[in-house]
């Protein structure tokens, strides 16, 4: 079964982090204590699925012993007894969240040596966290991941969890991104990246945010960026109550500062790696997904969203009529339930490619009636209407009977990049905080200039690509 | 006959037809003498069968390759009563599949997995007392199955020069499941055209129409598809009265000319299960002229996906795809009452000229039923009519082509542009060849 390796960096990376692991044994039928997620019902017959989940065990679970045990897990308990281990590095330069793994109900669950902290942080500075914890670090991180590598018989990729506004997850976490591309070239690297509101919370995130996104264009296979306005948006669905969810509005009532949010992320990041931990009738590998979204190099930061975004059904539903497909799909191309808050199909922009990965049963009548809907919907370079991707995966979502993961490579995400540049320019003329990041060794001002240059290019890329006239060469002929 | 099933489409596909050839050989309204039918299962048992393992359960002759586990593991755990797949013959890596990548799966995987393919493919051979050809399942669409496939056909037709390899291809919908579907078919095809000795194309798109129109399936799953699919294979390999027509009669019947390689199976009736009770059979006229019908250009409709109908063609000019060669297989007892004429099937507006008009048409019947069912015909056809489908893929493909698009990601595994305009130079010469028929 193939197996990730989750990254975890910053306060951000590491929130992510704890909502990632309740909610992924929640989906193994391994009961927390952790409060929250219990409050998340499983739908009915999920239960029908165990074998499936156990055999899938081990992709985000190391097991000693594997051959002694059933991996069906029941509690925490049965993981304690079994030494089950997350896959997972942790790594934080200030200790206060990382140490809540170390004291939670899964404090078992993390290898304290793959744990990486330090103190006080990287005050917001990307210089400080990519030069100056990055060097320090490197060895560490290094033969920390190279031990998670060993204990895997089948790495399929790695799970990179972030945030690109402050100075740990954006700065040392972009700077493991390098070592994993320099020391595992062949393995994928999926990044989750939070990107800041435009109303800073941290005022040297522009910087960090333009600093971090070049790594991100140089080194991840993919990049699935995520908005906490966007994130914000779908929480307050439930607390307004516009969506009548009522296990949902508890367990958002239940959780942490962020955590309801990175639940989210964490649902999709589930959706993303479903197809190459379940089985499927049209199974969709995680590297099929840059083969089928990436056209042109560098071009890989990929629109995710999901519907339905609750982690849980607010009712039983009836699956059998075709309303029911149609409105899933509909969903996941509304921009409600898009991860950032730029909306891939609007009308100017162009989907470069897109993939449909669908989890539970359905049948490809339906599939294919929403693919042609999908066609007629989304506007297309001359060659990229045929450029789509469907998976199915057999197993749903634990709270549902059903859900989809839509993933778009759109033209739109230049609004991202030309917004990095704008807020970039809007501190930099003023030449605010740079010598924070100028006293770092290593770091030289050729970092913002190159950086900004880089996202320009592609910036630009998308541009060309949205302008293009169609290339019309006649096909070989042959005499 | 050795059968060899890559990546998810050919492992699903060869759990289905193993299914129903067990079905068949265990059904029970044949409508032939138990004598005759004990000897009917005798001779397919040996074509798909080894032998029955400890249990009583038939062994599939069968090798499983994959480069991911989960498909393979599926198709295993399927258990049947009757039968099962040798655990042995499973070549299957723990990596991640090969990314929908014709180039990973032929440069980079393709290569790890020869020894483990040649070897068990030896042995198999070894085993088998009157070695009758090679069946290999794939689409063409993924990686594996198109590129472990073509790697996988040009090392075996190294190997085994005068065997006779038989390809069953399943080519995807039109758009829509894999972005880089075209490049994948466009390149496996180029291999099979060059390597084995007949390529049968399924189309699954078409095969959905079917399921749609005829089975009146609103619900149709890749597991209705595979139905459809395996009970057309079945029908071709199952065992026919006057010879055996296997992978080599095959060949050397509908593959007669080198630059000709190509084919189509076209089936009729399709009886949904929940109303075959109740359905009343036409004659076999109706139904050779529902076959008849299917070879007739300009058609909108596809005429397999529709049902035959009593109204027999009117005797006008119709146009017809030319084709090469066919073969008719007839399934299901053949009385006076009820005649089979296959003269409509021989006319002459229906070929090239130049091929002789004895080697044109074959015919093969079978008096027991498949799989209980009263009457089923296949038609085996090598005709013009393929150019169309090639048609269609070159030119999506070569759209992506000129716009550079996706080619970055074979490049990565050593697929240059050289090789995708050698690929499309082949394609457009199989194109040119079927157009000018
Ligand atoms: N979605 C989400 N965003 C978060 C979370 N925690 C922080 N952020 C955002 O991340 C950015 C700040 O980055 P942090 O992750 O706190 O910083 P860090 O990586 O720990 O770096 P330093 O604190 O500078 O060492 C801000 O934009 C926050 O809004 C979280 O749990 N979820
Ligand atoms: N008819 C039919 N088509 C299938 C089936 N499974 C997959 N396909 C088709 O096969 C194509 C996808 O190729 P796969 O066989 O899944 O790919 P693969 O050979 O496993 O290659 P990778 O997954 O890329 O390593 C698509 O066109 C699917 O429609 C099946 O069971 N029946
Ligand atoms: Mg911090
Ligand atoms: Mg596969």
């Amino acid at each position: 079964m193939s197996q990730f390796i989750t990254v975890q960096v910053g306060q951000c990376g590491n929130q992510i982090g704890s909502a990632f692991w309740p909610l992924t044994l929640h989906e193994y039928g391994v009961q927390t204590t952790s409060g929250g997620v219990n409050l998340l019902k499983m739908y009915k017959n999920y239960s029908k699925n165990s074998k499936e989940l156990s055999d899938a065990f081990s992709s985000f679970f190391y097991v000693p012993d594997s051959q002694q045990h059933s991996f069906a897990f029941k509690n925490v308990s049965d993981l304690e007894q079994a030494k089950v281990k997350a896959r997972a590095v942790l790594v934080d330069m200030e200790d206060s969240v990382v140490s809540r793994f170390s004291q939670g109900p899964l404090s078992n669950l993390f290898d304290r040596t793959c744990t990486i902290t330090n103190y006080p942080g990287s005050g917001n500075n990307w210089a400080v966290g990519y030069y100056t914890h990055g060097l320090e670090y490197y060895n560490r991180l290094e033969e920390t991941i190279r031990l998670m590598v060993e204990k895997c018989d089948c790495l399929h990729g790695f799970l990179l969890m972030h945030s690109v506004g402050g100075g740990t997850g954006s700065g040392l976490g972009t700077a493991t991104l390098k070592l994993l591309d320099d020391a595992y070239p062949h393995v994928d690297r999926f990044v989750s990246s939070v990107y800041p509101a435009s109303t800073q919370d941290v005022i040297t995130a522009p910087y960090n945010v333009l600093l971090a996104t070049r790594e991100l264009i140089e080194h991840a296979t993919c990049v699935f960026p995520s908005e906490n306005r966007a994130l914000q948006d779908m929480c307050n669905m439930y607390r307004n109550g516009k969506r009548e969810n009522a296990d949902q509005a508890k367990y958002n009532a239940s959780c942490l500062p962020f955590q309801d949010m990175n639940s989210i992320i964490v649902n999709m990041l589930m959706h993303l790696t479903s197809g190459s931990r379940f089985s499927g009738s049209l199974n969709t590998d995680m590297n099929e997904l840059a083969t089928n979204l990436v056209a042109y190099p560098n071009l890989h930061y990929i629109f995710s969203s999901i519907s339905p975004v609750a982690l849980t059904a607010p009712y039983i539903i009836t699956t059998n009529n075709k309303k029911y497909y149609d409105e899933l799909f509909t969903n996941a191309w509304s921009r409600n339930n898009q991860l950032i808050k730029v909306d891939p199909l609007q009308s100017r922009s162009l989907i470069i490619g897109a993939a449909h990965i669908y989890r539970g049963d359905a049948s490809l009548t339906d599939i294919r009636r929403n693919i042609e809907r999908f066609q007629s919907k989304a506007k297309f370079t001359a060659w990229s209407k045929e450029a789509m991707k469907v998976g199915l995966c057999s197993v749903p979502p634990v709270g549902h009977p059903a859900s989809l993961l839509c993933l778009m490579n759109s033209t739109a995400i230049s609004y991202l990049f030309k917004d990095i540049i704008h807020q970039f320019d809007k501190l930099y003329k003023k030449k605010a905080h740079i010598h924070h990041y100028l006293q770092v060794d290593q770091f030289e001002n050729e970092d913002f200039i190159g950086s900004r240059e880089k996202i320009l290019s592609v910036f630009d890329q998308y541009i060309r690509i949205e302008r293009q006239t169609p290339i019309n060469i006649s096909r070989l002929e042959l005499n | 006959m050795l059968t060899i099933q890559f990546g998810q489409c050919g492992n699903q596909i060869g759990h289905s037809l193993f299914q129903h050839v067990s079905n068949d050989l265990d059904s029970t309204d044949t409508g032939i003498s138990k004598q005759a039918n004990s000897a009917y299962i005798e001779e397919s048992f040996e074509n798909w069968f080894t032998s029955l393992n400890k249990d009583g359960k038939r062994l599939a002759r069968a090798i499983l390759v994959d480069t991911e586990h989960k498909v393979v593991n599926k198709v295993c755990s399927k258990s049947s009563n009757c039968w099962t797949y040798r655990s042995q013959n499973l070549i299957c890596q723990a990596g991640g599949g090969s990314a929908n990548n014709w180039a990973y799966g032929s440069l980079i995987k393709g290569p790890q997995l020869k020894d483990e393919i040649l070897d068990i493919t030896r042995r198999e051979i070894e085993k088998t007392d009157c070695f009758n050809g090679i069946l290999l399942l794939l689409s063409s669409a993924g990686g594996t199955g198109s590129g472990v496939g073509s790697f996988t056909a040009e090392l075996l037709r190294n190997e085994f020069p005068n065997k006779s390899i038989v390809a069953s291809i399943v080519l995807p919908y039109a758009s829509g499941e894999i972005s880089v579907q075209n490049y994948n078919t466009m390149l496996t095809l180029a291999r099979f055209t060059e390597s084995i000795d007949l390529n049968l194309l399924i189309q699954n798109e078409q095969i959905h129409t079917i399921c749609t129109n005829i089975l009146k399936n609103v619900e149709t799953k890749l597991i209705n598809i595979n139905d459809v699919i395996s009970k057309k294979l079945c029908s071709l390999f199952q065992p026919v009265h006057q010879s055996w027509c296997g992978v080599n009669f095959l060949t050397s019947t509908i593959a007669c000319h080198p630059s000709y390689k190509l084919a189509t199976i076209k089936s009729t009736p399709y009886i949904s299960p929940s109303i075959s009770q109740y359905e009343s059979f036409y004659s076999w006229r109706t139904y050779i002229d529902h076959l008849k019908q299917m070879l007739q250009i300009s058609v909108l409709t596809d005429t397999e996906a529709k049902p035959p109908s009593n109204f027999l063609n009117s005797k006008a000019n119709h146009l017809y795809y030319k084709s090469i060669s066919n073969m008719l297989l007839s399934r299901g007892n053949i009385t006076e009452n009820d005649m089979m004429t296959c003269d409509d099937l021989r006319s002459k507006n229906l070929y090239v000229n130049w091929n002789s008009s004895s080697d044109q048409l074959t015919y093969l019947n079978q008096e027991r039923r498949l799989l209980n069912q009263d009457k089923f015909l296949t038609l085996v056809t090598n005709n013009s009519q393929i150019h169309q489908t090639l048609d269609g893929i070159v030119d999506k493909a070569w759209n992506l082509y000129t716009h550079s698009a996706f080619l970055h990601q074979y490049k990565k595994f050593g697929l240059e542009e050289d090789d995708f305009l050698e690929a499309f130079a082949k394609i457009e010469n199989v194109i040119k060849d079927y157009k000018s028929l």
